[in-house]
């Protein structure tokens, strides 16, 4: 069960979490998201909050629903191309912000960012 | 579409002390609202009129559109802050009470949610512990299909455990889209993740209402970090 | 249907109090016939239980449904009780009924035991009324007076009921307000039925049959109906006044 932030809207974080597990592969595409109660049972989260988590995802296109069956993953490969990309972008988004609360400014930061990778022997 | 909860110009006064001054609000089907407000600010007051135990001094409580009386308590499931049963009855005893008032109260789940919260049918009311107290009145108060749910401060002056188990319970047994309920508490950063509807109170009057995920995100803070700046 | 369900509920809760005043009762008959054949006067026998009972029961009566109530808002057991849809009257007759079955199954057994003991000290004196004559006058009478008693004694329950929920309207000292409102509401209908007097003394009397005394029973019968408009304003008070 993931320890939720309290200053982020609790829906974007539980977004994040299954955009999370469909780029590494835990949820696979076409596959079914577990029900509104059984998430809201693992994650201890009002099922209002999944369910408006879910109606998110599907206006992204990350997700569709079966009437009936359930929520599923996407089976368009943009979604997950566009998930991943998405995603590093926030990382690095988040690493010149850090780095700029060091002082560093966006080249300087890059410099350092190659110099890192040579170290790291890539 | 008809709201769960409507309070028109709601006036409570006790002697000389106002307990709530004309409030309005409108509390939508099928959600879980936090009521949060330091002590005094009129929360105990204002759930107990949508119960229907109290009276307003002026203004009006609709329940499902119903002025709470009576007829609306049949649809109300009310959980005081202290201990309200009887002391003399076993576990079971308040079940079957409760159950011959309440035709919505299902006797099976209630046994359930009894063993859920640890708690023993032919246990003592008068021996339980505060905690225990807390649990036994909630498992019966979810083992009812009553539209509208409300409990005050569920979760104060408990163990750590046992709050963990009350809200445990409320999520697993919530109905969403059927179900209202406000719980009013003190213990906000726990229960963060539990409710999807935020009224703050102060002095009688709503001072913040909203959606606490657009309330995070416009203010850029937790629930609790919001509550602890408004009543500093 | 909740009415009897909450009657059932105040008898359970009541049943232990109910069965000692039983025993006791019992027990103050049993010494009672023992002492028959120790005293020289026999029907000095009778002193004992007549006083012992006729009063206290009522009090004790009164003073178990008064903790009925004062219980339910001391221990705050009102928040449920109140948060049954159960209204104000159903309330009231629940614990005025649940008083008046155990003012009854207390005054029956005294009132048995005790024609038991009359016609046991009767018949030891060798007398002009037989055993069977006894029993009919204990009867046809005592069923006459047993119902003055019985409905005397419902009657303050009701207006018991009326000064609680007054004294709970009350800001604060609601013991004292209560007492106060009954002293009040018995002064208040004393008044009246003096001044209903000469109505009643119009009315036809009820005779008894053995000697030929007889008693006028509407100040009872007023008393009676004026506790059922008592506990009528006090099922209404609690509908739509007093706040739990």
């Amino acid at each position: 069960m993931p320890q939720f932030d309290p200053a982020i809207p609790i829906y974007r974080q539980i977004m994040d979490e299954i955009s999370g597990q469909i780029i590494s592969g835990k949820l696979k595409a076409g596959g079914q998201l577990p029900s509104v109660r059984e998430l809201a049972q693992t994650f201890q989260v009002n099922p209002n909050t999944i369910a408006r988590a879910y109606r998110e995802l599907e206006r992204e296109g990350i997700v569709f629903t079966r009437r009936g069956q359930g929520t599923f993953v996407s089976e368009e490969k943009e979604t997950f191309a566009n998930l991943k990309r998405e995603r590093a972008e926030t990382i690095i988004g988040g690493f010149f912000r850090d780095m700029s609360s060091l002082g560093f400014r966006k080249q300087e930061s890059l410099a350092l960012a190659r110099e890192f990778t040579k170290e790291e022997g890539d | 579409m008809e709201h769960a909860l409507r309070a028109h110009n709601l006036t409570k006064r006790y002697g000389h002390t106002l307990a709530l001054c004309g409030l309005n609000l409108e509390i939508p089907k099928g959600k879980i609202v936090a009521l949060l407000g330091p002590n005094g600010s009129g929360k105990s007051t204002l759930l107990k009129l949508f119960a229907g135990l109290i009276h307003p001094t002026a203004g009006e409580a609709l329940v499902l559109g119903e002025r709470a009386g009576v007829e609306t308590k049949s649809k109300v499931a009310y959980v005081p802050e202290f201990n309200h049963l009887y002391r003399w009855q076993t576990v079971d005893e308040a079940t079957r009470l409760a159950m011959k008032f309440f035709s919505d109260l299902d006797y099976e789940l209630a046994q359930k949610l009894i063993a859920e919260m640890q708690l023993e049918p032919g246990l003592k009311i008068g021996s339980l512990s505060k905690g225990m107290h807390a649990r036994l009145k909630l498992a019966l108060a979810l083992a009812r299909t009553a539209p509208v749910l409300l409990l005050d401060e569920p979760l104060s002056g408990i163990d750590p455990q046992s709050r963990r188990k009350i809200l445990t319970a409320l999520v697993d047994t919530y109905r969403p889209g059927e179900q209202t309920i406000i719980l009013s508490t003190h213990q906000v950063l726990e229960s963060e993740a539990t409710f999807d509807q935020v009224l703050f109170l102060q002095d009688g009057e709503l001072v913040l209402w909203g959606d606490a995920d657009e309330l995070r995100r416009e203010h850029n803070s937790s629930i609790e970090d919001l509550f602890a700046k408004i009543y500093q | 249907m909740y009415t009897i369900t909450l009657l059932g509920h105040e008898l359970k809760k009541r049943q232990l109090p109910i069965v000692l005043t039983l025993l006791a009762i019992g027990a103050l008959y049993l010494y009672s016939f023992s002492l028959l054949n120790k005293l020289t006067d026999q029907a000095q026998v009778l002193v004992l239980p007549v006083f012992a009972l006729v009063f206290p029961l009522v009090l004790w009566t009164l003073w178990n449904h008064w903790q009925s109530l004062r219980e339910e808002w001391q221990e705050r057991t009102t928040h449920l009780l109140f948060s049954f849809p159960v209204r104000g009257w159903q309330v009231l007759l629940a614990k005025g009924g649940a008083a008046a079955i155990s003012f009854v199954l207390f005054t029956l057994l005294s009132a048995f035991l005790g024609g038991a003991l009359v016609v046991k000290v009767f018949n030891s004196i060798p007398g002009e009324i037989s055993q069977e004559e006894l029993w009919h006058f204990l009867f046809s009478d005592g069923s006459k007076l047993y119902l003055q008693y019985l409905l005397m004694t419902l009657s303050f329950i009701g207006f018991s009921q009326l000064a609680f929920v007054l004294g709970q309207l009350a800001p604060r000292w609601h013991g004292i307000f209560s007492t106060g409102g009954f002293l009040v509401i018995l002064y208040l209908v004393g008044k009246l039925m003096i001044w209903l007097r000469p109505v009643f003394s119009i009315l036809p009397h009820v005779n008894l049959e053995f000697g030929s005394g007889g008693f006028n029973p509407w100040y009872t019968v007023a008393l009676f109906l004026f506790s059922l408009i008592a506990a009528g304003t006090a099922s209404w008070l609690l509908d739509h006044k007093v706040d739990f």
